[in-house]
């Protein structure tokens, strides 16, 4: 009972840190608000049930970033398995699932943006996030990905580069 | 702020154009109180979720009071200590007069023949027979001291107290609490 309590105090003091750079994150990912808590909250207990396997090896939101785009990442491969393929064809279907959003105040092409980051590899959406909206470092983002710093730094370019694109082809009302 | 310098330059240099967007606010939102209101509902999720199994199974008076001696001593010594306490506290309980007298003539004449250690036997073969509380008022009421049964097991009743002080001191309320 002790430790329970023990353990909940701990899981506490690791949410009010931890909470809003997670659900970011994932919202970034998912866009949704409601999918990013859904995500979160699952995300969070996986966290909570497995936080004694964590090693020490790495920085802690290291770790927990893992668990949080993994989770993030099964949530949109099962999204998209149930979507019809011509929904995702474009990113009309996104743009406009954002501007009905209660949750979304930005502007047509804040919304656009969305869109051609959804249309990124996954590789490159990642790299892409903790870059343009994190600001993270290469470094912490190498030992972060696995990925050496001069391919981190291509991949943003090209992501960068696409992005770009995508924007100056579509019509802003 | 070099981070941000960083990538300031970085994005100028590569677009402009999101460089200029990076600016603006962050267009997402979420519900009033969300971030507030969050770890109690997760907290009240994983209550909910908790497996069944690991609910705590109710152990016997008898149980809970070999392993708070074995908490408190050795566990060779404990072991036979609590045995030794229940076996011979209980027995002198149920032999004494006024609680003989409760009983029918006949049983009473029976109890009257029995040994200590015929009592103490038939309450090791059925203890999970008698109701806890039972055994909990006989205890107490029994005023029965454990010093008589302490030199078979090498101790003295100094000993004893001594160890009983010492780890009584070390627990807090709700150790205390635990054991009943």
């Amino acid at each position: 009972m002790k430790d329970d309590r023990q353990s909940e105090r701990g899981f506490r003091m690791l949410m009010q840190k931890y909470q809003e750079r997670l659900y970011w994150h994932i919202r970034r990912m998912v866009t949704d608000h409601e999918d990013a808590n859904d995500v979160l909250q699952n995300c969070l207990i996986k966290i909570f049930r497995n936080i004694r396997q964590f090693e020490g090896k790495s920085q802690l939101y290291t770790w927990l970033y893992r668990i949080a785009s993994n989770e993030a990442i099964s949530f949109l491969a099962q999204k998209k398995r149930q979507q019809t393929a011509s929904i995702d064809d474009d990113g009309s279907h996104l743009v406009n699932k954002l501007q009905a959003d209660i949750y979304f105040d930005g502007t047509e092409i804040q919304a656009q943006l969305q869109a051609a980051i959804a249309g990124l590899p996954e590789k490159q959406k990642q790299v892409f996030h903790l870059r343009y909206f994190e600001e993270m470092n290469y470094n912490d983002m190498s030992e972060m990905l696995g990925t050496s710093v001069g391919a981190l730094k291509a991949s943003f370019h090209h992501a960068v580069k696409k992005v770009e694109s995508y924007l100056s082809g579509v019509q802003i009302d | 702020m070099r981070k941000q310098d960083d990538l300031k330059q970085e994005l100028e240099e590569l677009s402009p154009l999101l460089s200029k967007l990076k600016m603006q606010e962050n267009p997402f939102k979420t519900p009033e109180g969300y971030f507030a209101a969050l770890p109690d509902e997760l907290m009240a999720r994983l209550r909910a979720e908790a497996p069944v199994s690991s609910a705590p199974v109710r152990q016997s008076w008898a149980e809970r009071l070999t392993e708070f001696l074995q908490s408190l001593m050795q566990p060779r010594i404990a072991v036979a200590f609590a045995s030794v306490l229940v076996l011979i506290v209980a027995g002198l309980y149920w032999l004494r007069p006024e609680n003989i007298n409760s009983e029918s003539p006949g049983q009473m004449a029976l109890i009257a023949d029995l040994s200590v250690e015929e009592v103490s036997d038939y309450i090791t073969e059925n203890i999970e027979a008698f109701e806890e509380e039972d055994l909990i008022v006989a205890v107490v009421e029994s005023g029965v001291g454990v010093e008589n049964t302490l030199p078979e097991m090498g101790l003295d009743a100094a000993d004893v107290n001594d160890y009983m002080e010492k780890a009584i001191q070390e627990m807090d309320e709700e150790d205390l609490e635990s054991l009943f």
